[in-house]
């Protein structure tokens, strides 16, 4: 079953293993189209300075959301992304 | 030429060598430099010498050449060798030990501010002044040190997760030690050590020259 859209952490088994996830699913056919948002709480996790933004080849992902998110916020991304 | 003119690669990798040459010659006394000296020292043909030079605001006065301590600074601004870069290197192994250790690097004004690993058999273990840390502590050392460079000197198979790791650190330049093809933003600029590479290349020059059986 092919998703509408995909929401994706940044720190799972290892602490940026979405990052390597972002990069691996447009190499799937089934999976190439469909829209990922990046949710994390990274930034406060590791205490970063800065935040990231979707990049076409490092991090190819429509936006990037930090924990905690507004249910709004997310909804507004689902209905901008998702068709 | 304009200085903020883009200059290619390949210049820059010969500038780094006229730089490297010139400091030897400023060590050793040498008050002028020719164009054609540095062509025989170096095997590079005397006009790309004199072209690859347009790109800094120097001037060679006729037959002197170059004033080695003028074309020293000049390299030295052009090349931003003459800030304090700070740098982390990600990886205690051999190849990370090798570069903490070495002493040119620091000469060069690349000041090594922490090693890092995951190896709890390795975290607190000393290699010159400084003790391996964790790699947890990069986010913290770079915005305390103000680091602006990483060395990846991990196996490939953790190469990419230590680059992101470097990315959202806030890390701007990476030098690659390992063997992966590390894959960054658009901001961030790497340099690949292509050691196994350059080896290679090597390899497969001497096999060319090599007299046939």
């Amino acid at each position: 079953m092919k998703p509408d859209f995909m929401l994706l952490d940044v720190i799972m088994a290892h602490s940026t293993e979405g990052f390597d996830i972002s990069r691996e699913l447009p190499k799937i056919p089934e999976l190439e189209q469909v829209p990922v948002i990046m949710v994390t709480g990274i930034r406060k996790e590791m205490h970063l300075l800065f935040g990231f933004q979707p990049d076409e080849t490092w991090l190819p992902v429509k936006a990037v959301l930090e924990k905690p998110v507004l249910p709004e916020k997310l909804l507004e991304m689902v209905r901008q992304y998702a068709d | 030429m304009a200085k903020d003119q883009k200059v290619p690669k390949a210049v820059i990798s010969r500038l780094t060598k006229y730089f490297t040459w010139s400091q030897e010659q400023l060590e050793d006394g040498g008050e002028w430099i020719s164009s054609q000296e540095l062509a025989e020292q170096l095997s590079i043909n005397g006009a790309t010498i004199r072209r690859d030079l347009t790109h800094l605001d120097v001037q060679g006065v006729t037959n002197k050449g170059y004033n080695t301590k003028e074309l020293c600074g000049v390299l030295d601004a052009f090349l931003g060798a003459d800030r304090n870069w700070r740098v982390v290197v990600v990886g205690a192994g051999n190849m990370g030990k090798a570069l903490t250790l070495h002493g040119d690097l620091a000469r060069q004004g690349f000041r090594i501010c922490a090693i890092l690993d995951t190896d709890g058999r390795k975290i607190g273990a000393t290699i010159g002044r400084l003790a391996v840390r964790h790699l947890d502590e990069l986010p913290d050392i770079v915005a305390q040190e103000k680091v602006s460079i990483g060395v990846v000197a991990v196996p490939s198979e953790a190469a990419q997760s230590v680059a992101d790791m470097m990315i959202i650190s806030g890390i701007r330049g990476i030098f690659n030690l390992s063997l992966k093809h590390l894959i960054v933003p658009e901001w961030v600029q790497i340099s690949d050590g292509r050691l196994v590479a350059g080896m290679l290349e090597l390899a497969y020059a001497v096999k060319e020259h090599l007299p046939e059986a």
